[in-house]
């Protein structure tokens, strides 16, 4: 059991949030998750427990790509970086979400 | 996540490069997730593991997603289920019979309705030949053929049997008696010889025989000079002159076939003649070697 100290995330959301945040620029994992954080005022707080199994998942779909750098601090870090089907995989994916939340919005406003 | 066959395939050789590179991607996840540990740790200062997450489960989680997980697994329930069926020795056997029983007769089903009702029969235009199955007598072969102008008509007789003299012992096998026109009717040619030439069933000009294939090997030898010989059927002297090719299994007549092993596949033809008739026409008149001469089963 990953206890993960962020709230729940939307299940299966966290992958189009990686790509999407990845699409700036290449990250290591712990910019990513600090990203998310800034990015959505703290809402977002993506637990490292879960944020590597998805960095891999993405890593096996060939969504995104790892090279070693050295970081700000320099250290050795791993970075990711958004390859081409990684981005359409992001479109589609993100259509793909604003389909399903209009859905949701469209009930919760009429039901 | 909706991923294509593409995206699947490319993740299976992913996998295949994670089987070799194994520890060192370990190493780099555990080197990756300990560089996240200290910039956080940095950032927030004192840390304690709870608040990292649990990241042996992570790293789990994340090497069970690049192995053959559910291959292994199921290669695992094979074996299992191997080891169970050996320990109940009595339930395997039933289990084994009870499925060998069932595709059997599966199978035999299938390949008896396949040839009965499925597969066309061994004729040219099978769809438009139809049997006519009955007693009637020979003359009333002519009388139909020179009646009816839009159908041919040829006759073929039920297998009876003929004693074979002349040739070293004697013996008895099975033949038929069929018009001259039974072959064009049927599609059907001989492999070797020829078949019979019109006006070849009228009495008097009969005098030919045509050989099936393993009566033409067992009794014969397969010697191709054996057309043109005469032999005794029934004590009347016929000419071979052809040999009918082996795939060919109609019930053979005086001229088609001579066959002491021919009862099997004149069975099978009758049961196929129920539902599709071949050729109707006139057995040869004047065969003496009929036990009735006025009367001849036809198919047509």
């Amino acid at each position: 059991m990953g206890r993960s100290s962020a709230p729940e995330i939307l299940p299966g959301t966290l992958d189009l949030l990686i790509l999407r945040t990845l699409v700036s620029g290449s990250m290591h994992g712990y910019g990513i998750a600090q990203r998310l954080r800034q990015v959505s005022d703290d809402v977002l707080q993506v637990g490292e427990s879960s944020l590597y199994p998805a960095l891999q998942r993405l890593l096996l779909n060939g969504w995104v790509k790892a090279a070693w750098g050295v970081s700000e601090n320099n250290r050795r870090a791993r970075y990711y970086t958004l390859s081409a089907s990684g981005r359409k995989q992001l479109a589609s994916e993100r259509e793909e979400f604003a389909r399903v939340i209009g859905a949701i919005e469209k009930v919760l406003n009429t039901a | 996540m909706m991923t294509g066959f593409h995206t699947a395939l490319l993740r299976a050789r992913r996998r295949l490069v994670f089987l070799w590179r194994r520890t060192e991607l370990d190493r780099e996840l555990a080197e990756e997730m300990e560089f996240h540990r200290v910039l956080k740790q940095q950032a927030v200062g004192e840390l304690s593991s709870i608040q990292m997450g649990n990241m042996t489960l992570a790293a789990e989680e994340c090497r069970d997603m690049w192995s053959f997980l559910q291959l292994e697994t199921l290669w695992k329930d094979v074996r299992y289920a191997a080891r169970m069926l050996r320990r109940t020795p009595g339930f395997t056997a039933i289990a084994v019979l009870s499925l060998a029983v069932g595709i059997g007769g599966n199978a035999a089903m299938f390949t008896l309705v396949n040839t009965l009702l499925v597969r066309p029969l061994p004729y040219r235009a099978p769809d438009r030949l139809v049997r006519i199955t009955g007693v009637f007598p020979r003359a009333a072969v002519l009388f139909f053929q020179q009646q009816e102008r839009s159908i041919e008509i040829a006759a073929v007789s039920p297998g009876s049997e003929y004693n074979l003299t002349g040739e070293g012992q004697p013996i008895r096998i099975v033949g038929s008696a069929a018009s001259a026109n039974a072959f064009a009717v049927m599609g059907a040619s001989v492999a070797r010889g020829r078949t019979f030439e019109p006006g070849e069933d009228a009495p008097g000009r009969d005098a030919s025989v045509i050989l099936s294939n393993s009566l033409w090997r067992t009794k014969f030898g397969g010697d191709s000079a054996v057309i043109g010989r005469v032999i005794a059927l029934n004590g009347v002297n016929r000419q071979i002159v052809g040999i009918m090719p082996s795939a060919f299994s109609y019930p053979s007549a005086q001229g088609a076939g001579l066959d002491p092993l021919a009862p099997r596949s004149v069975q099978l033809s009758r049961i196929l003649g129920r539902r599709i008739r071949p050729p109707a026409g006139q057995a040869p008149r004047g065969n003496r070697a009929r036990r009735s001469p006025t009367r001849d089963p036809i198919r047509g």
